[in-house]
């Protein structure tokens, strides 16, 4: 084991020192959360944090509770900032967000400060958090029929935000000036700023106790244990080329499906995932960069391997092919807002569906894939600008220990909901129902989660909304006979008419008057195994429990009590 | 006369202190725990020779509603919601128990057959938009009354804002459900957060009839016994309440035996000279930190009991992880060595009980290097002996081997793996409050807490330890010690430019003047100590930061709110906010009965002659005095390395530390000698 490291670390060592680095980032989150001003990162907790290399900008460390989809993506922010920079100094925080050299979409804004000790450049602490606003055609950045990236907002290449531990204030100024919700910007970046400095303060006092030469050897050994661990794990899937095909609904502009191609081969102890044979670049928001489709790729293979250790290691067995000539590496100037929360999903669910072909034990059955994300802006009754921000969850899959979560969150994201009180004192509407979706859930042995049924009343001022989803088309898949759960079906109710968008899932700057209503009703999870062989026992304390009709009952299970 | 007891039950042993302040004697007993509660107490109290006629006060901690929720063993519960979300606790905050990996699951406490809607509408300003109508009530009480439930939940959407529609449906209910407990959510938790608040109203309807019924029958059995006074039960804040109140809002003993362990450790520390301090509980399978500033526990309001089962309620801020005696070592397959959160637990347990436990534990360990006595008893409870040889082949196998690691090595990566674990969480803790735990003291107590306590102060940078007289039983004398205490949250939910002080002074005083009346008729009101707390934050935050506003509800303008805010918010998190509007969320009070504190030093007789036992330490194995606690005397001051044994524990002092026997009955460790 580990014959490829030169100076071995003693094995205490090794294991304190990981659990201080895995402590520190941690702390990083935590502060970060608390401090910032909008939802998205306070309660929804949209955000990362980590130390990364230079030079390659490889993950050293990231916090557990950190947003999966950016496990990769900050890799490749890092690394955009250290070649870019002429001479790297301490004391200073660089800010960037353009999706091609940082990773995801404009509102992920990254910020990464280097670390120097005793005067050598040694790491980059950085992180990243979710601005609800900054700029583009509609309010939250969401724009569901945009066709270029400079309609999505403001893209910044990497800029000195904080110089010599002064915040630049004229860049602040820029960027306040962009937003329709200046004030969150002043209070996140007060926030993202400070979780750099506790995480450096942390970081010089845990070097300062282990010294530099073991610290870093501890790094390069981590990185050496996670490789082989990501190892053992491929090494217990049988050889082969395992293929799977999900199908988006739209780019939000074309109503033509979206196909995402995965061939997954196992070698050994290795695997390459291929996505060539996807769709094209697409004309409107849906289309993914590469750091964001190689991070999901990565979350996909740490859910059905949730305890390998999170550092670049475990990259290092893994081969991950994104073709330029797909939707799923698109170059500047294709629009990016829908890769971060729903083809991301998609391409997580086509990894695992693949991969469920070798591993059908560990891997659920298709998930909720789709966030619905409804952002929704303008001025409320009082005459303040408001942006509000919703997105939902929907069930999962059910697995081979038991029935699927309802209402799990984003299967790229750890983000909770905002409670419907506190949403209703911040933003003009009124909620009138927020439940399980009825009859969502895919039928099994073990049965999927279910969806969720959600609605609300705009109460005055105005308001125009924007929505960008997906799996209106393709639900959550069954496994081994499971059945399917059911696709996403989002609404508006405008001037008492039900209103279903040209394109479903997608739509942007819909105007909403006092009254007009916003229901969005979720996928829920597909079954595991066939419905008949559930014990009649779990069927009848469905029933029971009122998760499942009487009918509902016969029609799937085939079961009377 | 004026003796007053003590007792913790728990799920293995019941623990008793009595304190008799005429003679200055404290007693305490320890006996096994029995499948009706009520009788081992009852039982145990007989035992340790109380004379009930004489006792005038009797505390309890407990984990009877602990043990419901946890193990799912609660009352049939209905739960009443505004129409539209009867799903409130299954949608929970959209969220899953880890964030890698989608196959957990999870259960709320009541199904969802079992919860009910009532059409009405309170807006969140407080304004009602939709009255609920008569026909509605009498059908929902038909319903609620055909489902035969054990107790009914009520939380209305917004109900924080204005409690009107809980009020009325609470009154119709209990009128027409007589002998079904009902719980309305402001009542408990006045705060917004819809699943927060349903949740703990659930937990309340949850436990309630098991509460009922135990508290009850303690009561009954200790009235026949001779005992006539009102028994008092440990809330998990820290504080005491009678009984009829526990039996009302039994979701504040959720913590009551942890949190007694706290009011102990703050206690024993202030009478050996240590007011800021932290507890360190760690027994069989979990390490419980607090972090004890000025003497007094600091209380969360809001605790995840479980996945999908917060409690918003003042409860001791006590972080625990998976790191105890019966902790699992292993080789992950990186190559790494992890230690917990999986345990042994109590059944098979370690390998050296001999139980069929094969997998080495970090109780093992402490017998391969001789920390704990092998062959010897450990404990009280049924003298379990130590096998060796067991606990050398476990570690052996299962860890030096891979690591290639001699087994002796292997034992001490494990104890610092397990001590880095715990000084995580002293760290957590610590910088959650913006604390730093070097300026703190460390009182290590739980059966394993006194064998780690000075090497886990040496890895964080306490100065000093501080090891209670009888570490096993800190929990009880918590009951003994620990204050009355009445809390209130008022929620406000605006910024501070819309406040005026004579708002802000109706409330607090409200609150100085409920609690003291209801301290006055608990007869528990001759010394009330208030303290007020405004949580606020920034406008467009979500987390908010306790201001202490000390005692006075007078003066509080939205200048001097504004910067006693500022300045707490700069000492916790720093920053560089030059101006933002800053936000009152919540008006808190704590109204405090201080009790007089009995004396405290408690002995441990057991007499043992010196012996010496070969111990390694991360220096290098030592040829080590054991001495029995009784030979250590008050004032003397003796050089480790040492080991002390006790009926209850055993106490670690490594090379270069020195140990003083305080005069108060406790060790007090000097990490750097």
């Amino acid at each position: 084991m580990n014959a490829g490291t030169e100076a071995t670390v003693d094995p205490t060592t090794l294991a304190v020192v990981k659990g201080r680095l895995e402590q520190l980032v941690d702390e990083m989150d935590t502060v970060f959360e608390r401090m910032a001003f909008s939802p998205v990162i306070s309660d929804a907790l949209d955000r990362a944090n980590g130390l990364y290399r230079p030079g390659t900008g490889s993950m050293i460390v990231q916090g557990e509770r950190g947003l999966p989809i950016f496990v990769g993506v900050m890799q490749f922010a890092v690394r955009a900032v250290a070649d870019r920079i002429e001479e790297p100094r301490a004391g200073d925080v660089y800010l960037l967000n353009d999706p091609y050299l940082g990773g995801t979409h404009i509102m992920d804004v990254k910020m990464v400060r280097p670390f120097f000790y005793n005067g050598r450049l040694l790491c980059y602490l950085a992180n990243t958090g979710h601005w609800p606003d900054i700029g583009g055609r509609v309010p939250g950045g969401f724009a569901a029929e945009a066709s270029d990236v400079y309609q999505e907002g403001l893209r910044l290449p990497p800029v000195k935000i904080v110089d010599n531990d002064e915040v630049c204030g004229d860049i602040v100024e820029i960027l306040k000036f962009n937003s329709r919700i200046p004030e969150d910007i002043e209070g996140d970046v007060d926030a993202q700023v400070s979780a750099l400095v506790a995480g450096e303060r942390r970081l010089v006092e845990l070097i300062d106790e282990y010294g530099v030469d073991v610290i870093e050897r501890c790094w390069s050994e981590l990185e050496a244990r996670a490789a082989c661990e990501m190892r053992s794990y491929l090494a217990e899937l049988p050889d082969g080329d395992y293929e799977f095909t999900e199908e988006m609904d739209n780019d939000g502009l074309v109503d033509e499906p979206l196909s995402i191609r995965v061939r997954a081969s196992v070698r050994g102890d290795e695997l390459t995932i291929d996505f060539a044979g996807s769709s094209p670049p697409c004309l409107g928001p849906m289309n993914s960069v590469e750091a964001a489709t190689v991070s999901s790729a990565v979350v996909a293979i740490k859910h059905i391997f949730p305890d390998i250790a999170l550092n670049s290691g475990m990259f290092e067995p893994l081969e991950v092919r994104t073709p330029t000539d797909t939707f799923l590496n698109a170059a500047v100037p294709r629009p990016v807002s829908g890769c971060a929360a729903e083809t991301s999903q998609r391409i997580i669910t086509a990894v695992m569906g693949a991969l469920a072909q070798a591993a059908p034990d560990r891997v659920p059955a298709g998930s909720c894939a789709t966030i619905n994300n409804l952002s929704m802006g303008g001025i409320d009754d009082s005459g303040n600008p408001y942006v509000m921000y919703v997105f939902l969850g929907g069930g999962y899959g059910g697995h081979r220990e038991g029935d699927g979560l309802s209402n799990g969150c984003s299967l790229m994201s750890s983000a909770r909901t905002q409670s419907i009180e506190v949403t209703e004192q911040r933003y003009p509407v009124r909620f009138d129902r927020y439940a399980l979706r009825d009859g969502s859930a895919g039928a099994g042995r073990y049965r999927g989660g279910f969806g969720v049924d959600y609605e609300f009343t705009f109460t005055g001022g105005t308001a125009r909304a924007s929505l960008l989803g997906d799996q209106s088309r393709t639900a959550p898949r069954g496994i081994a006979g499971g059945h399917a759960g059911s696709t996403a079906s989002p609404y508006f109710v405008l001037d008492g008419e039900e209103v279903v968008l040209p394109m479903r899932s997608k739509g942007e700057n819909v105007e909403l008057r006092s009254g007009d209503r916003v229901r969005l009703r979720t996928p829920g999870g597909g079954g595991w195994g066939e419905p008949s062989e559930r014990p009649p026992d779990d069927v009848a304390a469905d029933v029971h429990g009122g998760y499942l009709t009487d009918e509902e009952a016969d029609r799937d299970y085939r079961t009377r009590r | 006369m004026s003796a007053s007891a003590g007792v913790d039950v728990g799920g293995t042993f019941t623990d008793i202190t009595i304190a008799d302040p005429e003679t200055g004697r404290v007693t305490v007993a320890k006996v096994p725990s029995t499948a009706n509660q009520a009788d081992g107490l009852v039982h145990g109290l007989h035992e340790a020779g109380v004379s009930f006629e004489e006792l005038a006060t009797l505390v309890h901690g407990t984990t009877v509603a602990t043990n419901a929720i946890l193990e799912r063993r609660g009352a049939s519960v209905a739960l009443v919601t505004t129409a539209g979300f009867r799903d409130v606790l299954e949608l929970r905050r959209r969220d899953r128990p880890h964030t890698y990996g989608l196959t957990s699951n999870y259960t709320p406490l009541t199904p969802r057959a079992h919860c009910f809607e009532i059409t009405e509408r309170i807006t969140s300003t407080g304004a009602v938009s939709t009255s609920m109508t008569e026909t509605d009530i009498a059908r929902l009480a038909d319903e609620l009354a055909a489902g035969e439930f054990d107790a009914v939940a009520v939380c209305l959407l917004n109900a924080y804002a204005n409690p009107e529609h809980e009020r009325l449906l609470g009154d119709a209910l209990r009128d027409r459900l007589p002998g079904t407990p009902v719980s309305l959510s402001h009542e408990l938790a006045a705060e917004a957060g819809e699943f927060e608040r349903a949740s703990t109203v659930t937990v309340n309807a949850y436990v309630q009839p098991k509460m009922r019924d135990y508290l009850g029958s303690v009561r009954d059995q200790l009235r026949s016994a001779g005992f006539g006074h009102e028994m008092q039960v440990m809330q998990s804040s820290g504080g005491l309440m009678p009984v009829s109140r526990a039996i009302a809002e039994p979701a504040r003993t959720a913590l009551s035996g942890p949190a007694a362990g706290t009011v102990a450790a703050a206690a024993i520390a202030r009478e050996a000279g240590f007011p800021d301090v932290i507890s360190a509980d760690m027994g069989g399978t979990s390490f419980d930190v607090a972090l004890i500033p000025g003497g007094t526990p600091a209380v969360s309001t809001l605790t995840q009991l479980d996945f999908g089962i917060p409690l918003k309620l003042p409860m001791v801020d006590i972080h625990t992880i998976g790191a105890g005696g019966g902790s699992i070592a292993s080789v992950d397959r990186g190559g790494v060595l992890q230690v917990g959160p999986r345990s042994a637990g109590a059944i098979p347990g370690p390998a050296c009980y001999g139980k069929g436990g094969t997998e080495p534990t970090v109780t093992d360990a402490n017998v391969v290097l001789g920390r704990l006595p092998s062959g010897g008893a450990l404990g009280t409870g049924g003298g379990l002996s130590l096998d060796y040889s067991a606990a050398e082949h476990a570690v052996r196998v299962h860890v030096a081997d891979p690591l290639g690691l001699s087994t002796e090595h292997a034992a001490l990566s494990i104890v610092a793996v397990a001590n880095a674990r715990m000084a995580g969480a002293i760290r957590t803790v610590s910088v959650d409050a913006g604390a730093d735990p070097r300026k703190f003291a460390l009182v290590g107590f739980g059966g394993a807490g006194p064998l780690h306590a000075v090497e886990l102060a040496r890895e964080i940078g306490c100065a000093q330890v501080v090891l209670p007289p009888r570490p096993g039983l800190a929990c009880a004398l918590g009951c003994l010690v620990a204050d009355a205490r009445v809390d209130f949250t008022h929620s406000v939910e605006d910024v501070v430019e819309h406040l005026d002080a004579a708002t802000v002074e109706k409330v607090l005083a409200g609150h100085a003047q409920r609690g003291t009346e209801q301290l006055r008729t608990e007869g528990l009101s001759d010394d009330v100590v208030v303290t007020h707390w405004a949580e606020m934050s920034y406008q467009k935050q979500l987390h908010t930061v306790s201001v202490e506003l000390g005692d006075t509800a007078s003066g509080w303008d939205v200048d001097r709110l504004t910067s006693v805010f500022i300045d707490a918010y700069r000492a916790q998190y720093g920053g560089m906010l030059r101006s933002a509007a800053a936000r009152l969320v919540n008006l808190r009070t704590t109204v405090i009965g201080r009790r007089p504190v009995p004396p405290l030093a408690i002995t441990d007789e057991s007499e043992r002659p010196e012996q010496y036992r070969r111990v390694v330490f991360a220096t290098g194995a030592v040829d080590t005095p054991v001495v029995g606690r009784s030979s250590l005397h008050a004032g003397e001051t003796v050089n480790g390395p040492l080991v002390v044994e006790q009926s209850d524990t055993t106490i670690l002092v490594p090379p270069g530390t020195r140990v003083l026997a305080h005069e108060s009955g406790s060790l007090v460790v000097e990490v750097q000698a």
